[in-house]
């Protein structure tokens, strides 16, 4: 027992420290769960899945870049349509209790959102729609957001960190990806089971890397056929910056170590893939002619 | 959990009560900013306020603590991206670096496990009892009170040989 008396006399902070003044005001100035996520909040989730990888982005980096038109409005002028318009706040909160990164969504807040967040959102909210002469046009629904949370990846290995949110939206939860243009819809069960995420080649450093969000249960992340490998999380949010030669999962582990979410881990594109992205790289900086066809669809 | 009538703010009073504690914890784990994590600690109380038992919130308080000083801690550390480099880490506890009043302590600390290490200090420096202790970690009080039992003969082997001049790491590693 001299040992533990010894430990606990060298406590290096024993005293009681004071909080800061001010800092229970500013806490529960900010809403609370408390009241706003009433139980039946879970039961009225709409089943099925819309689970939306968005590549609505028209155009490569090169020609918008150039032009000195922001992507946003690029989009926004070829599609008709205002990525800010048809959007409102929810007072249900949804996914709150499953995503610490989550905070409640208000009027004043939903200002605040990034154009490029609402972009991404369009997939999730847009039915394409035929006019009389043919052509395609988006038609966007309603968008009645309950909860947003902001916060950015890890990155590494010569892959940039980047901007990341999760938006709970229309009974669905969306992690989205405003600097890659990209977004993951799913229910909060989908969201448990297999992750939000998306796969994606960085320009211009052409790593392929994937990125997702998980819920609150899963506190560690290991990469199936890695033994050891943990793969770091942050605020819900983790990227894998790199690609495992063959396709394989990324097994989400909760404190008592049991799996509870899998999420695929795409391997390294073949060489046909890989001509495959490089044509469509090329066909966006120069959009002639129809788009290349896919590997295996000829 | 039972739900008081009391409004939410007065409820909140009781979690914010522990902010000392959560601040200790904190800087006692090296962190670089204890009282960040200690108001982000409590904010994230607030907003989850339902689903806490305000007079039994201290094992969910160091628990999200925790979860904040891991992504301190990893924050500052090389991020493993590739499988050749990555690092095996503890799936619950980082390898903090204690800093305590007495540097044979910290030596002995050193050399324990680091889920080992909490344990042992949740009790003795953070004063929770063995129940608080594995809530806090997420296992069993019988689990708890195994490691911490093994956590506290590893410590006292390590500190042991310091008296006799032996290194402590040296000790343990042969052990």
């Amino acid at each position: 027992m001299k040992s533990m008396n010894r430990l606990t006399a060298s406590n290096p902070a024993p005293g009681k420290l004071e909080p800061p003044p001010g800092l229970f005001t500013r806490i529960t100035a900010a809403p609370t769960s408390w009241k706003q996520r009433p139980s039946r909040v879970r039961k009225n989730v709409t089943r099925g899945t819309l689970a939306l990888l968005i590549a609505l982005v028209v155009g490569g980096g090169v020609s918008w870049a150039t032009s000195g038109e922001g992507i946003v409005a690029r989009f926004e002028r070829l599609w008709g349509i205002d990525v800010d318009s048809g959007l409102s706040s929810d007072s249900s909160g949804y996914g709150l209790g499953e995503f610490s990164i989550l905070e409640p969504m208000s009027d004043d807040r939903i200002e605040q959102l990034p154009s490029e967040v609402n972009q991404s959102l369009v997939g999730a909210r847009a039915l394409p729609v035929r006019g009389p002469n043919g052509d395609l046009k988006l038609h966007l629904n309603p968008g009645h957001i309950s909860a947003w949370g902001h916060t950015s990846t890890i990155g590494g290995n010569g892959m940039p960190s980047q901007p990341v949110d999760v938006v709970s939206m229309n009974g669905k939860i969306c992690a989205v990806w405003s600097q890659a243009f990209l977004a993951y819809c799913g229910t909060l069960k989908e969201a448990r089971k297999e992750g939000l995420s998306i796969s994606s080649n960085d320009e211009p450093s052409g790593i392929q890397w994937t990125s997702g969000a998980v819920t609150d249960e899963v506190k560690t992340l290991r990469l199936k056929g890695y033994a050891g490998v943990e793969v770091p999380l942050k605020d819900n949010f983790f990227q894998l910056n790199f690609a495992p030669k063959k396709q394989t999962v990324l097994l989400g582990l909760d404190e008592n170590g049991s799996v509870v979410t899998r999420i695929l881990i795409p391997g390294r594109p073949s060489g046909s893939d890989l001509a495959y992205i490089r044509a469509i790289k090329r066909w966006q900086r120069n959009p002639v002619g129809p788009p290349p066809n896919p590997p295996g669809s000829h | 959990m039972g739900r008081d009538k009391d409004s939410p703010e007065q409820q909140f009073e009781r979690v914010f009560a522990h902010y000392g504690m959560i601040e200790g914890f904190a800087r006692r784990r090296g962190s670089r900013d204890s009282a960040a994590i200690a108001a982000e600690t409590l904010s994230i109380a607030w907003r989850r306020l339902d689903e806490l038992d305000p007079h039994a919130c201290r094992p969910w308080l160091l628990a999200t603590a925790r979860n904040l000083l891991l992504a301190e801690y990893r924050a500052h550390v090389s991020v493993p991206v590739d499988p050749s480099t990555m690092v095996v880490e503890d799936p619950t506890v980082p390898d903090y670096e204690i800093d305590s009043l007495d540097p044979a302590i910290d030596r002995a600390l050193a050399s324990l496990e680091p889920l080992d290490r909490e344990a042992l200090l949740l009790v003795a420096w953070e004063e929770l009892t063995p129940k608080e202790a594995a809530a806090s970690l997420g296992i069993r009080p019988a689990t708890f009170r195994v490691r911490l039992h093994r956590a506290r003969r590893r410590f006292e082997q390590a500190l042991e040989p310091e008296s006799h001049g032996i290194s402590p790491a040296t000790e343990v590693k042969h052990q």
